[in-house]
């Protein structure tokens, strides 16, 4: 392993890593600078500058001490100054090289490179390599671990087929108007309600109570102007939440483009940090659709991949909010399954029905309980109580007549599909060869109706695709069909 | 056991009880909703069902279940009568605890037995099986092409009666089957099997 061999960091590297470090370390600045100041303001003014001018230099250290290269069928990286550390990465281990640039590293036209290792979440990070060679070596390292690229003849092609880049199709693209779908993304309305909590907590509520109460005008007067004030402000908040929300998408997802090559899906966006994943073909073993209710309203959705060793879940989601007509095409040429997003699924039945209104309405019974216990506990009126249960409960069958309707399943040549039981509408096609194995499981609730829930366990996504409630023959026909091989000998016919 | 590619499963090296009457078989299936649109590849009006895996697991699994039970009910009755001497505690709560002991007790004595009656398992040349589970039943079927691990494991209660797990991993972390319990040395051969079977084919598994 001589020198020369061994491929090194490009030299803007200097200039962008010690950003980086400067930035994990603030916290750690900030701590010892005031330590300092504690002492002597004096220390601190000196001792400031030179604590950072060590970080920046600790921090340029990476382009010197880092080396790699790439054999037949390894990655090797190695770093450290004081003890050398060597990372052997096998070509065939390589699930993920993703590219990312912040706005420096666009400045200086360079790439951090990450590279995943599948299962243990383990990533080797080169920061920084010039943009082309960031491009060489992610399709170096993508040719050589493809299966086929194992035999002689394409072990000795240097230079990876360029002709192949033409062929790139471009499957989607961003539209700035998608944006209005971003402040409907509920996962994100815990803040919303964390600011109406903390508002609650002045007492507010009493307060404007006993104002309405006095027989005083003025005091009436008073009480509805703060009311006014409360709605206001709230709904400044609502106003400032969606264009947060919208202008954080923007930022996001900006220019996306989504292409497809023969062997590769190429995902790339942002405005500042300009992020690129690239996933192999043969690892995309399915999509997902993803309609939460209120954006499923308004007419949007998201698709996201299943493939194996990609992201932390598995789901890498390649197209954000978008038209709902839009997404579906996007998820149907990704899986090439035409109208398999728009197939008509399976109902399950009326005893499905029945078994999920029961659950929510089963789940009703503690808030509702809390709900008597808070009105009895402030002693305010009952028809309180009366009005918040009735509409919880009628909130909640709403909600449960939506899971119903969106739970099901589906059959097509080449994939599994599954309408998942919540009030979202999701539906996730999984290829039938990406199925390994089956989980039939069945409650004793269940078991009274012939229903059970069928698990098609996969190493893909977040490697299960759930069935729940489905009429047992059902069930075991679907597996049948999926995994005649495996599943044959295992039936039998009543 | 298995050579030549014959189609038998494994068969126990010791001479396993033969099973009593089978599980009862449930209550009768209700009828499905007749009004439901046919699946796009349904196998007509032909009804499937799983059968039964063909071993019973060790019948001193009885034993193990019962005796890790009544640890735990020894636990609770312990806290129980504890929080009884100590002056302020509640008497409720002391009684709530003892309440839970004697629901633990009759856990222990019912449940065992017809546990037992539910897990079973099998492997053939292709694939393995196991049922198991009480209120919430499973099976799971997985493979031997996609399996990439098989080990055994033996807690510090099984060695005392001389028991083992044995465990199948797949390339999904939802599907790991455990053949639970088994006699410690037939475990042994069952994953010495199991082992050479899955060897012999090959694949990414995944």
């Amino acid at each position: 392993m001589s020198d020369p061999d061994w491929e090194r960091l490009d030299p803007r590297t200097v200039l962008v890593a010690p950003v980086r470090v400067l930035g994990q370390a603030t916290f750690a600045l900030a701590a010892a600078v005031i330590g300092l100041s504690q002492q002597s303001m004096t220390a601190a003014l000196y001792g400031a500058p030179a604590i950072a001018l060590l970080v920046l230099l600790v921090g340029t250290l990476p382009y010197f001490v880092t080396r790699f290269r790439v054999n037949d069928n390894e990655l090797l990286v190695r770093t450290g100054l004081i003890s050398r550390k060597t990372l052997t990465a096998p070509l065939s281990r390589i699930r993920s090289v993703d590219l990312e640039a912040s706005l420096l590293h666009r400045i200086l036209n360079v790439v951090t490179v990450k590279i995943g290792t599948g299962v243990d979440e383990d990533r080797i990070d080169l920061d920084a390599l010039s943009q082309n060679r960031a491009e060489v070596l992610r399709r170096t390292l993508h040719t050589r671990q493809a299966p086929e690229a194992e035999s002689a003849g394409l072990a000795e092609q240097s230079e990876p087929d360029a002709h192949a880049e033409d062929q790139a199709t471009l499957i989607a693209q961003l539209r700035p108007s998608w944006a209005r779908f971003a402040p409907f993304n509920f996962t994100q309305l815990v803040i919303v309600g964390g600011l109406i909590g903390t508002v609650s907590q002045f007492g507010f509520q009493e307060q404007v109570a006993e104002l309405w109460a006095q027989r005083d005008y003025l005091d009436r007067f008073a009480a509805s102007a703060l009311t006014g004030i409360a709605l206001a402000t709230l709904m400044c908040a609502a106003v400032v939440w969606a264009l947060v929300a919208m202008v954080g998408y923007l930022v996001h997802w900006w220019d996306l483009r989504l292409s497809q090559t023969d062997s590769t899906l190429n995902c790339t966006y942002g405005l500042f940090t300009r992020r690129s994943i690239t996933i192999d073909q043969p690892r995309i073993r399915g999509v997902r659709l993803k309609q939460p209710p209120a954006i499923r309203l308004l007419g949007g959705a998201e698709v996201s991949t299943l493939a194996t060793g990609v992201g932390s879940e598995g789901t890498a989601t390649v197209l954000p909010w978008s038209t709902r007509a839009y997404a579906t095409g996007v998820a149907e040429t990704l899986i090439s399954d035409p109208h398999s997003m728009r197939l008509p699924l399976q109902e399950h039945g009326k005893y499905a029905r029945r078994r999920i209104h029961l659950g929510h309405l089963v789940g009703q019974i503690v808030p509702v309980a809390g709900i008597c216990l808070v009105v009895a506990w402030f002693d305010w009126s009952w028809w309180l109580a009366v009005a918040a249960s009735a509409f919880l409960v009628s909130v909640s069958a709403v909600a449960a007549e939506m899971t119903y309707r969106n739970l099901g399943h589906a059959l097509t040549d080449r994939h599994l599909i599954a309408g998942h039981r919540s009030a979202s509408r999701v539906r996730t096609a999984l290829e039938r060869d990406g199925v390994i194995g089956w989980v039939v499981r069945s409650s004793w609730l269940q078991r009274r109706r012939n229903l059970v829930t069928l698990i098609a366990t996969t190493a893909a996504g977040d490697e299960r695709v759930t069935i729940a409630d489905v009429p047992a023959e059902m069930a075991l026909a679907v597996s049948r069909d999926t995994s005649p091989d495996l599943m044959d000998e295992f039936l039998e016919r009543t | 056991m298995i050579g030549n590619g014959s189609n038998e499963s494994v068969t126990p090296r010791r001479k396993q009880a033969q099973p009593q009457a089978l599980p009862p078989k449930g209550p009768v299936p209700a009828s499905v909703d007749s009004s439901l649109p046919a699946s796009t590849s349904a196998v007509g009006s032909t009804d499937w069902n799983i059968r039964q895996p063909a071993h019973q697991i060790d019948p001193r699994a009885i034993a193990y279940w019962r005796t890790s039970a009544l640890i735990g009910v020894l636990v609770l009755t312990v806290v129980g009568a504890a929080m009884l001497l100590i002056p302020d505690v509640g008497i409720w709560l002391a009684g709530g605890v003892l309440f839970l002991a004697a629901l633990a007790l009759g856990a222990a004595v019912v449940i065992p037995a017809r546990r037992y009656r539910v897990h079973r398992w099998e492997i053939t040349p292709t694939a393995v099986h196991t049922r198991s589970g009480w209120i919430v039943r499973e099976d799971r079927i997985a493979p031997l092409s996609r399996v990439q691990t098989v080990d055994s494991h033996q807690g510090a209660l099984m060695r005392l009666f001389k028991l083992r797990n044995v465990t199948v991993t797949t390339a999904s972390a939802a599907g790991p089957i455990v053949i639970q319990l088994l006699d410690e040395e037939y475990a042994q051969d069952v994953v010495a099997e199991l082992t050479a079977l899955t060897r012999s084919t090959t694949g990414d598994a995944t």
